[in-house]
């Protein structure tokens, strides 16, 4: 998938009051930190629903929002080594996801355990990865990384217009 | 010599591994590998301010983060003739059940279940359990507020200093917390009921000697100045170097401790074979009904003994809320009544008895040594392991049985390899 359509796949999801948005990372740690800094920009044009580490806790976010009937879709974007160049996206479902992410993550829940739960709930889930190019703490974003960030904002945070939204 | 590697070991806290080497059905090595590199934060702190080596040591890991500076606290607390009030302690023992919550419950439902219940992880896990990994979450969720609120934030928190606390949490924010805990109590009686109906093996059971701290008072408890042994005695805190006697491995990032030469255990397995008879309550009677003579020869259990803790910490829980509600002033931080000083602070973190020695110097930390739960276990791991391995190759069974069992004695140790800054490697001779 192009950019172009990931984009536009992303427009639609987001243009729906119904998703709920949970950005992933480490803010310290270079381009791990690109869910994180996705998800803030987010919230910029769309308050409602938008999560994000450290401030929130992944699988305290989703433990709520199976209890939140309004909500039928989650978007989780994070650094995800896909083997691609560093900032090529890709946007994945729940299947998909659970191939490129690891089962076991030992410092919280694994991301792909609670897609698992939203789905038992009827509720469905996609990755929106970035592949990153450097972890290295207390570093800056690399320049492919930061340009991909610069194309979210123009192409889907600028563009946003929410359907729902009282 | 052939070998078998698992590397990195799944469901543990960081990286680590298995080493078996064998020739034929004889075993020439079983080794668990710490393969997180030192990190040398006992000279980090070196020079530091008090304040400083809390906000350091706490740091060593993100999951033990307040059970590190819980035994920080205590160190440079007796080194600087600290003695904190009532309150500060109640609240002080609050952070330490919430932390202890929320890795009991993680480790229990979701990183060593699967194991029993044969499946790979707990997202293969999730579509015949669902209600119950979302209660166990529920339950995590609970375990970070009280962290959260007693500590500043859920991880490596500011707010316990040395002296007190910086903030008292609000009187209707601990309500809420003591209202929780009774309406968690079905869920941690529910990990130990699915736990004690597995069938736990029995072919590597052997004797060991169990520690904790002794909690005094005749109670159950998971702090104390003092080491309770299973051999009978009691020995001060401050005499840990004799009972831990921590020596470099070639193999290992961590060191190993041996207690009068041989292997010992810590952990919930380990308060509940010197303490559980303390217990009251739902806890009490569950110890009751599920312990037995097997819990001293087989390290597997303590994921039960995990579970029968929760239960217990949340009973604890609405008593030392109630302690902290009735003392109305928040009491100031206590300053330090001398600038030079020696302590040692233990307290039973998750996975085991921690130490956290000191020695204050012109205000500033002049020398320091932490001696963390896994690091303890490590002898113990390999020892059981050891053994599991000889009967399985004598009976002729399978590399993938061979590595499943392995796996399954040291996730049971749920090691926090982070802070014993190492896995299983299995390498068998077919001649």
């Amino acid at each position: 998938m192009s950019n172009e359509a990931t984009f536009q796949s992303l427009s639609i999801l987001l243009a729906d009051a119904s998703t709920a948005v949970i950005g992933l990372g480490n803010p310290d740690r270079s381009d791990d930190g690109i869910g994180v800094e996705m998800a803030r920009q987010l919230k910029r044009r769309r308050p409602e629903h938008v999560f994000f580490e450290p401030e929130h806790n992944p699988e305290d976010v989703v433990l709520e929002l199976l209890e939140t009937e309004r909500i039928r879709n989650v978007l989780f974007i994070d650094a995800v080594d896909f083997g691609d160049k560093p900032g090529a996206m890709k946007l994945s479902g729940a299947a998909d996801a659970k191939r490129l992410l690891p089962a076991i993550s030992t410092h919280q829940v694994p991301i792909t355990l609670l897609m698992e739960l939203l789905q038992a709930k009827g509720k469905q889930s996609r990755l929106f990865g970035i592949q990153p190019g450097s972890a290295a703490l207390f570093s800056e974003m690399t320049d492919s990384v930061k340009q991909a960030l610069d194309d979210f904002n123009k192409s889907v945070v600028d563009k946003i217009r929410i359907k729902g939204f009282s | 010599m052939r070998e078998i590697l698992i590397e990195p070991l799944a469901r543990v806290e960081g990286d680590g591994g298995i080493t078996i080497r064998a020739e034929g059905k004889k075993v020439k090595e079983v080794r668990f590998d710490i393969l997180e590199g030192t990190r040398l934060v006992e000279t980090l702190v070196v020079g530091k301010t008090p304040a400083e080596d809390l906000s350091i040591t706490c740091r060593i890991c993100a999951i033990c983060t307040l059970s590190h500076r819980y035994a920080a606290l205590r160190g440079l607390e007796k080194a600087l003739g600290i003695g904190v009030p009532p309150k500060a302690q109640a609240l002080r023992s609050l952070m330490h059940l919430g932390e202890l919550l929320e890795s009991n419950s993680l480790h229990v439902f979701l990183l060593a279940l699967p194991d029993f219940l044969g499946y790979p992880n707990a997202i293969a896990m999730a579509e015949k359990y669902g209600d119950d990994v979302i209660k166990a979450l529920a339950l995590k969720k609970y375990a970070n507020h009280i962290m959260a609120v007693t500590s500043g934030r859920m991880i490596h928190g500011e707010n316990p200093v040395v002296g007190g606390f910086g903030k008292y949490p609000d009187r209707d924010v601990l309500s809420d917390i003591k209202k929780q805990s009774q309406e968690l109590i079905p869920t941690a009686e529910r990990a130990v009921a699915i736990l004690a109906g597995l069938s736990i093996p029995d072919y590597f059971e052997q004797e060991t000697v169990f520690m904790c701290c002794e909690p005094g008072d005749s109670d159950y408890g998971i702090v104390g100045d003092s080491i309770r042994i299973s051999d009978g005695q009691v020995v001060d805190a401050s005499e840990y170097r004799m009972l831990t006697n921590e020596r470099f491995c070639t193999h290992s990032a961590a060191k190993h401790c041996l207690y009068n030469g041989k292997p010992y255990t810590v952990g919930a397995i380990a308060r509940m074979n010197n303490l559980g008879e303390r217990l009251t309550g739902q806890a009490g009677k569950l110890f009751k009904k599920h312990r037995n003579k097997r819990w001293h020869t087989n390290p597997v259990f303590n994921n039960l003994a995990q579970a029968i803790e929760m239960v217990w910490a949340l009973e604890q829980i609405p008593k030392i809320v109630d302690s902290i509600l009735k003392v109305k002033n928040d009491p100031p931080i206590v300053q330090p009544s001398r600038k030079e000083g020696e302590g040692v602070g233990a307290v039973e973190a998750p996975r085991g008895t921690l130490y956290h020695y000191y020695r204050i110097q012109d205000g500033l930390v002049a020398d320091a040594n932490l001696i963390i739960p896994t690091g303890q276990n490590l002898e113990d791991i390999e020892k059981y392991m050891r053994k599991a391995v000889e009967v399985l190759l004598s009976q002729g069974a399978d590399d993938q049985t061979i590595r499943m069992q392995a796996e399954i004695i040291a996730r049971a140790y749920d090691p926090c390899i982070s802070c014993s800054t190492h896995m299983v490697r299995f390498e068998r001779d077919v001649k």
